[in-house]
């Protein structure tokens, strides 16, 4: 038996009475690593993590998460802990502080065991823009994890770790989290600090827990939310308990089933795990309506301006000289931009902030950025119409279950189409989580809770019932 | 399908070269990408309400006091050519 499948109140309390060490799940975690070969790390931290865990041994065990050993994407910066984003033009970076999330994690005594593997940039929705190689499906090797954050996923759903870290701008924790049969949060933004998390679309990103239940998940996600005098986008509303109304009755919530997350574009067999889990919300007393949000049809394209634009921006830092990647040959300035950016991004990440820069420069930032601008409220609007009349939106996490590794990678608009259900919710700023509701084919489907503004609570309220439903099933 | 020059001309805003070998394939993806973003130049909006970011933060002022300073050594701790107190560049002026 390995300790680090059972569930964290039980590994807490022998934690406590001593029956176990830190040290005995770090090992677990390494060895676990070695036997699963999914290719989840970039880089591995089992030095300072076995340090660390010894030096907890003299400790009091004074929290739930203590010396619990925890997983964090690429493109989470991390104090003398290379960190990558997964690209070739950060092979080398070793970053000189610490992510507000990860002083968050050290200052409750978790373990960090390594950087996990995600698509270049967390441009991507498979793993496999990564210059480190694809990461590995632990459910079926021969299909995708999911991305970006495949490896915060995969580490998670091969019993490595049971908590990770991984970073969301249209999809990129949600996505590979029901794709790996996790569960997997997107907070409001706002909720958890930007700091150190290395910049893709600014007003899209945010940092969430993947984790193998919802009880756990909120856990996480308690310890790392709050404001941040490092990120002026950082709210100053209260932190909840956000496992507070877990276990709580269900039947007085009002949830909106989307038209749109039920059409014809979506598998008809994960539209029929999600309408079991409707009619199941009914039995129990739940008002689900169907209902129209309007715009949007247009979330990927108006994704393909915000977000492309934003990364164009900020992905303009690499320049070869304060870190970084820089390529020798060049005969002026021009040039070693140039050649270090051609030869450090990958083609999927190259082809993004062509795009992005292309459609800021010059009258196109009005003709497009302008009117993306116009649309992204509207679509907000939209959703804050439907959440003054409803407590939570549900519908499918993704339009199918995990595909091929291989498929359609050449395909220019594949990794945007397979967020179609994802990045409305970014584009507004709300939470939302992706939840395991079944199989096709043996490979999870993954159903999505959508809540207002900082009512992560409410959330993990469904999501706990469902879950805890499906298990008495079973 | 755009053509050459254009897809030149995005990748100098971009600060990348595109190789001959590459072109093509540029050619059809960036067309591609376009032609979907093309899509919300149609959508007919009569607010001129404008969202830059989903934060309600205004005004957020730090204090006026030093502090979270970063040291010279570890600001120069990634960069590839380090000479006194300065990162070697190339030349930027004619």
């Amino acid at each position: 038996m390995r300790y680090l499948d059972l569930d964290i109140k039980t590994i807490n309390e022998k934690l406590k009475n001593k029956e176990i060490k830190p040290i005995d799940l770090v090992n677990e975690a390494f060895n676990r690593i070695e036997e699963t070969n999914l290719n989840c790390f970039i880089t591995l931290n089992k030095e300072e993590a076995i340090k660390k865990a010894l030096e907890l041994e003299e400790k009091e065990v004074d929290n739930i998460l203590f010396g619990l050993p925890i997983a964090i994407k690429d493109n989470i910066v991390t104090k003398d802990l290379r960190t990558t984003a997964a690209s070739h033009i950060l092979e080398d970076f070793i970053p000189i502080y610490d992510a507000t999330v990860i002083t968050k994690i050290k200052e409750k005594n978790m373990i960090i065991i390594g950087k996990t593997n995600m698509d270049e940039f967390a441009m991507g929705s498979t793993g496999e823009t990564s210059y480190f190689g694809n990461t590995l499906n632990p459910i079926d090797k021969t299909v995708v994890p999911g991305g970006s954050s495949s490896g915060s996923a995969s580490c998670v759903a091969a019993g490595i770790t049971p908590f990770s870290l991984g970073t969301d701008t249209g999809g990129s924790i949600r996505q590979p989290s029901s794709f790996c049969g996790l569960v997997g949060l997107k907070p409001t933004y706002g909720r958890v600090s930007r700091y150190g998390v290395i910049a893709f679309a600014s007003s899209l990103d945010q940092v969430g827990p993947i984790t193998r239940n919802v009880y756990e998940n909120a856990l996480l996600l308690n310890v790392i939310s709050g404001q941040d005098k490092n990120d002026l986008t950082s709210s100053n509303k209260e932190v909840k308990d956000y496992t507070s109304l877990m276990g709580q009755d269900i039947n007085n919530l009002k949830i909106a089933v989307p038209n749109y997350y039920m059409s014809e574009v979506i598998d008809k067999i994960v539209r029929e795990k999600v309408t079991n889990i409707i009619n199941l919300l009914k039995e129990k007393g739940c008002q689900v309506d169907y209902v129209d949000i309007d715009y949007l049809e247009y979330a990927i394209p108006l994704y393909q301006v915000i977000a492309l634009g934003e990364a164009s921006s900020n992905l303009a830092r690499y320049d070869g000289i304060r870190y970084g990647l820089k390529i020798d040959n060049f005969k002026n300035i021009d040039e070693l931009y140039k050649n270090t950016r051609t030869i450090g991004f990958g083609s999927e990440v190259k082809r993004r902030i062509m795009i992005g820069s292309y459609i800021l420069s010059g009258e196109n930032a009005n003709t497009y950025y302008y009117k993306a601008l116009k649309l992204r409220k509207e679509m907000t609007d939209s959703f804050k119409n439907i959440l003054s009349k409803y407590d939570l939106i549900i519908g499918p996490t993704n339009t199918d279950v995990a595909y091929k590794l291989g498929t359609k990678q050449d395909d220019a608009l594949k990794s945007f189409y397979d967020d179609l259900l994802t990045i409305p919710v970014n584009m507004a700023g709300l939470p939302a989580l992706s939840l395991p509701v079944g199989y096709k084919n043996n490979l999870p489907v993954g159903m999505h809770i959508i809540g207002n503004y900082f009512e992560e609570d409410k959330i993990y309220q469904l999501a706990y019932f469902i879950e805890n439903k499906l298990k008495e099933e079973v | 399908m755009i053509d050459e020059e254009k897809v030149r001309h995005i990748a100098s805003l971009a600060k990348l070269n595109v190789s001959d070998d590459e072109m093509i394939k540029y050619q059809k993806q960036l067309t591609d990408i376009l032609t979907e973003i093309d899509k919300i130049l149609k959508v007919d909006i009569k607010n001129e309400d404008i969202m830059i970011s989903p934060s309600d933060n205004r005004n957020v002022y730090s204090l006026d006091v030093i502090e979270n300073h970063i040291s010279k050594s570890d600001a120069f701790k990634n960069a590839k050519r380090v000479k006194g107190d300065y990162i070697v560049v190339p030349k930027v002026i004619e």
